[in-house]
């Protein structure tokens, strides 16, 4: 890992695996955590342990269920689903960042005023 | 927010999933890695590569594991309880230092919450009425330091009359009555009351009606109503009791009403409610002794204009009163007011009593902390190797400190728990042995509002103790202690101190206590070295009142006569007199002037007036002093004579001879025609804090009263002697029931039972201090000694005698001692004021008590000092140096 890729800002994490699975249908950690780190083209800092963490707290929430399954090679995993909230919640929760990403934009970009 | 709740929940749940969350991670983690090291070697990795990689991009197999177990569930609270799953570990290995914690707690916390729950019962709860603070008791007063005195009826019509901001009115006027119910007869506790009570008080009737007017405005007098707690007992809560009929006084009743049980609040002490008529007694302007005058105010009635008004009724009307009255008395300074009904409830020399006994056993829980503390402590250092070792393998402070304030609550908790059982046991012995010392109130029982206190308590109690520990240990240099273990004197030294400290506050505290209950005991011994002023050995005695079937003179001297005739028959029986009153009966007072000697004026004499008959002197062996006793001659067509006691000579003719004086202010002016011994009466002492009331004697034939008290003495034991009483009397009138039953000397010891009462509970409170202190000396002595064996040895080694080591251990705990003895001495200089109007001629600072005490205190606290002092005396010096 080196310096130059991105720390998660705190919550996005869960965003991102939301939308993931989304994108994705049912998935097991291994694979969500691979999926993150190669859509964002190996850009973003991510130890694959901490989306467990994200996994439970989600699970709790009722945002996503888990079932064991069997992943293709024939290897018992546990797989991740999104719920009907969980897709009510994704939507929430990308507009929420996009309204966020365009104001620090605005913010970040305003001319300096000397 | 649901998703929150949802989150909250799940965590919650996790909990006790705990084992099994953890095996479904583990195999979810393993699986993670085992695709991960596949993806590697697909890669071109070797496998133990992969697999290293593998983990490398995992990131901490353990703190993932930490932090997916954070996520899941309630850190703070799974701490909480491995916390306590150790704590409880420790204190079974140790139930020695456990147990005393625990049973220290439960004594202090249990008392505590006794004392509270009559406090809270009689004092602070809102009373169970609807708007109860608009409820008030008026009284008058005449000038500044005079007691507050119940309204009478002609107040109560005037302020009918004439001020309208109260909604209702009601007078209360408890008495005794004979009730014949079926054909049993009873002497019970009624009360004649005016209808408004049930509006002021606002309740219903739980059975049947309350009283209703009829159109002269009284209430017919054919009608009660039965209190719950006699209808229960009694009546076995009959629900058919309406228009049942019960003969009160010889007057047949209807029961038309049971009322509620809230309505005892008011006044546990009547059975029955009689409608009060008001047109007799305004005839025969007669006092009414312990009534209560009552009232609802309108809302938003101001307290201030309504007593401002009733004041100048008051002032009106006291110009109307007999000119002697008027005497010692300012008018301008007599002022009518109102207390709430629930302040005037508790007359304010309970009330003292009863924050004496809450600040008591409040002290009792300060010293029992104070143990808890130095056991805790003393502990604390013991176990700074294990918490150094903790420190050392990464515990944090602030993991150690929830460690200790777990240990701290949990015992604490586990105590209060135990004390609240206590407590159970302390307020049933309450509502048996104090029945007299708190009349007005329903028995007290364990509530929600007590076993709140007993938490505070607890909780304030842990974090004291919780506080104390995690300063004395995070104080400390912990890291320094793993280099060096346990030796370190400069640490023992802050301990020491600190115990030290709380050892002397401990017995200040004590000896505050001890002084209080020793006060008690010396009043109470003052009272009982009282001679009487008559022989109250072998005496007993009994009470008639006789009945409407007596209105005429001849009826009663027909009835004592028959009475007196066959009581003198039965064997056994050496003297017998039947008189109109006898010491102890509980007696009212009547007010005379004395004659004016000289120009001073002098304020009229209170005294009681006993008929008496020919045998009263020779029964109750009262001296004679000077003339004579009555005789059969002196009768009702005879010259009106009457015998007073020294007491009244005393203040009535203090310089003049009394004997051949007569009394001017009596009916018939009756002539003084011997002078008797002082004696002895309740409320003389209880009420006036003085020894002897003055009496006028007036022979029975002249002066027949409604009222026949029986006295005998006689060597047979009093229910034998009672029971053929009741015999006699049943044979002369089978409607009339015998009262105050007794021997004399049971009469007098029940009169004592307040105050008894309270010097008990005092008494114990100081013993359970005593103890307390006595085991908090001890064991800081203890444990100094065993901190200090190794400089012990050394000075035995080097030549020390047994005799000076004891010396020099003992001289540690006297020190402590002296000091809070010399502390205790001045805090009770300055709160034994407090009890002044307890006490019965001792004064608050009587130095027999503070040196008595102070001597008791000392030998206990060198009693507690010798069991180490001796132990240290026995350390083996070869055996210690060796053994460091």
């Amino acid at each position: 890992m080196t310096e130059s890729k991105l720390d998660l800002l705190q919550g996005t994490l869960d965003l991102l695996v939301l939308q993931t699975l989304y994108s994705m249908g049912s998935l097991h950690g291994y694979g969500i955590a691979r999926r993150i780190e190669q859509t964002s083209g190996n850009e973003i800092l991510l130890n694959q342990g901490t989306i467990y963490a994200s996994l439970v707290r989600l699970q709790q929430r009722k945002w996503i269920a888990a079932k064991w399954g069997t992943s293709d090679n024939n290897r018992r995993a546990k797989y991740y689903s999104l719920t009907k909230a969980g897709q009510k919640q994704l939507i929430k929760e990308t507009e929420n960042w996009e309204r966020l990403s365009t104001v620090i934009t605005r913010v970040l970009s305003a001319p300096v005023e000397v | 927010m649901n998703a929150h709740i949802r989150e909250l929940l799940g965590r919650i749940l996790s909990i006790f999933r705990k084992r099994e969350l953890d095996d479904d991670f583990d195999e979810e983690l393993a699986s993670h890695i085992e695709m991960a090291t596949e993806d590697n070697i697909r890669a071109g990795m070797n496998p133990q590569e992969a697999r290293r990689q593998a983990l490398i991009r995992f990131g901490g197999v353990d703190a993932s594991r930490e932090l997916h177990r954070d996520t899941r569930g309630l850190p703070l609270i799974e701490n909480i309880i491995r916390d306590t799953r150790y704590a409880l570990r420790m204190f079974f290995k140790k139930p020695g230092f456990s147990l005393a914690v625990i049973i220290t707690l439960a004594l202090c916390i249990g008392a505590n919450s006794a004392i509270f729950s009559i406090l809270d019962t009689l004092i602070l709860k809102p009373l169970p009425f609807k708007d109860s603070d608009q409820i008030v008791s008026i009284y008058t007063s005449h000038g500044d330091d005079s007691k507050k005195q119940p309204g009478n009826i002609s107040q109560y019509l005037n302020y009918k009359e004439n001020i309208d901001e109260f909604s209702h009115l009601a007078l209360w006027w408890p008495m005794h009555a004979n009730v014949v119910i079926g054909d049993e007869a009873v002497r019970l506790n009624i009360v004649a009351t005016s209808a408004e009570i049930f509006d002021v008080l606002g309740i219903n009737p739980l059975l049947g009606g309350f009283f209703t007017k009829t159109d002269s405005g009284d209430v017919s007098s054919d009608q009660v109503i039965l209190t719950y707690s006699f209808w229960k007992s009694y009546f076995k809560a009959d629900p058919e009791i309406i228009g049942h009929t019960i003969e009160i006084n010889g007057k047949a009743c209807e029961v038309i009403g049971v009322a509620p049980q809230t309505f005892e609040v008011f006044d546990a002490q009547s059975k029955i409610i009689w409608p009060i008529q008001l047109a007799p007694l305004i005839k025969g302007n007669m006092g009414l002794a312990g009534q209560k005058f009552v009232g609802r105010l309108r809302p938003g009635a101001k307290v201030s204009t309504v007593t401002a008004r009733m004041t100048a009724l008051e002032q009106q009307a006291f110009d109307d009163i007999p000119p002697f009255m008027k005497q010692g008395v300012d008018r301008n300074k007599i002022v009518a007011g109102m207390d709430s009904l629930q302040s005037s409830r508790v007359e304010p020399d309970l009330r003292l009593k009863l924050y004496l006994l809450e600040g008591s056993v409040l002290f009792v829980l300060l010293i029992g902390c104070v143990n808890v503390i130095n056991l805790f402590l003393s502990r604390a250092n013991a176990r700074q190797g294990e918490l150094a070792v903790r420190i050392s393998l990464g515990s944090g402070r602030k993991a150690i400190t929830r460690q200790l304030f777990v240990e701290s609550f949990l015992l604490t908790w586990t105590g209060s728990a135990l004390g609240v059982a206590l407590a159970f046991g302390i307020i049933d012995i309450i509502n048996v042995f104090t029945a007299r010392l708190l009349p007005k109130s329903l028995p007290f029982s364990i509530d929600s509002r007590m076993l709140l206190f007993t938490l505070i308590i607890a909780t304030l109690t842990a974090l004291i103790v919780g506080i104390f520990q995690a300063y004395h240990i995070c104080g400390s240099n912990l890291l320094s202690l793993t280099r060096n273990q346990s030796k370190s004197v400069s640490n023992g030294l802050s301990l020491r101190r600190l115990s030290g400290g709380l050892v002397i506050a401990q017995i200040a505290v004590t000896l505050i206590l001890l002084i209080g209950a020793g006060l008690l005991i010396h009043s109470f011994a003052n009272i009982l070295g009282i001679d009487p002023g008559f022989n109250p050995q072998q005496l007993i005695s009994a009470r008639i009142e006789l009945g409407a079937n007596y209105r005429q003179d001849s009826q009663r001297y027909r009835f004592r006569e028959l009475l007196e005739n066959s009581l003198k028959e039965i064997p056994g029986f050496k003297s017998v007199t039947l008189s109109g009153s006898a010491p102890y009966s509980d007696s009212a007072y009547t007010a005379a002037p004395p004659p004016p000697s000289g120009k001073n004026e002098k304020p009229p004499v209170f005294y009681l007036t006993f008929s008496a008959d020919v045998s009263y002197l020779e029964t109750m062996q009262i001296p004679l002093i000077e003339g004579r006793w009555f005789t059969a001659q002196d009768s009702v067509n005879s010259r009106p004579v009457c015998v007073v006691g020294q007491e009244f000579i005393r203040q009535y003719f203090p310089d003049e001879n009394a004997l051949g004086m007569p009394i001017t202010e009596f009916e018939g002016a009756p002539e003084i025609i011997g002078v008797v011994g002082s004696i002895r009466d309740l409320s003389e002492e209880e009420r006036l804090n003085r020894r002897f009331p003055p009496i006028v004697y007036r022979p029975i034939k002249q002066n027949l009263m409604w009222i026949i008290i029986v006295s005998v003495r006689s060597p047979r034991p009093a229910p034998e002697v009672i029971a053929l009483i009741r015999e006699k009397v049943r044979e002369v009138d089978p409607a009339l029931p015998l009262d105050e039953t007794g021997s004399m000397e049971s009469i007098i010891s029940a009169s004592l039972s307040e105050r008894r009462a309270i010097m008990m509970l005092l008494c114990s409170f100081a013993g359970i201090a005593l103890i307390l202190s006595a085991v908090g000396i001890y064991g800081v002595l203890a444990y100094d000694v065993s901190k200090r064996t190794h400089e012990i040895s050394i000075r035995g080694a080097i030549g020390a005698t047994e005799k000076q080591i004891i010396s020099m251990v003992l001289r540690q705990g006297l020190w402590k001692a002296g000091i809070g003895l010399l502390i205790g001495i001045i805090g009770a200089f300055y709160l034994s004021k407090f009890m002044a109007s307890l006490l019965f001629e001792v004064k608050p600072i009587d130095p027999l008590t503070f040196i008595l005490v102070s001597v008791l205190l000392l030998f206990v606290a060198v009693l507690a000092s010798y069991i180490p002092a001796r132990q240290a005396s026995r350390v083996d010096p070869a055996m210690a140096l060796r053994a460091e």
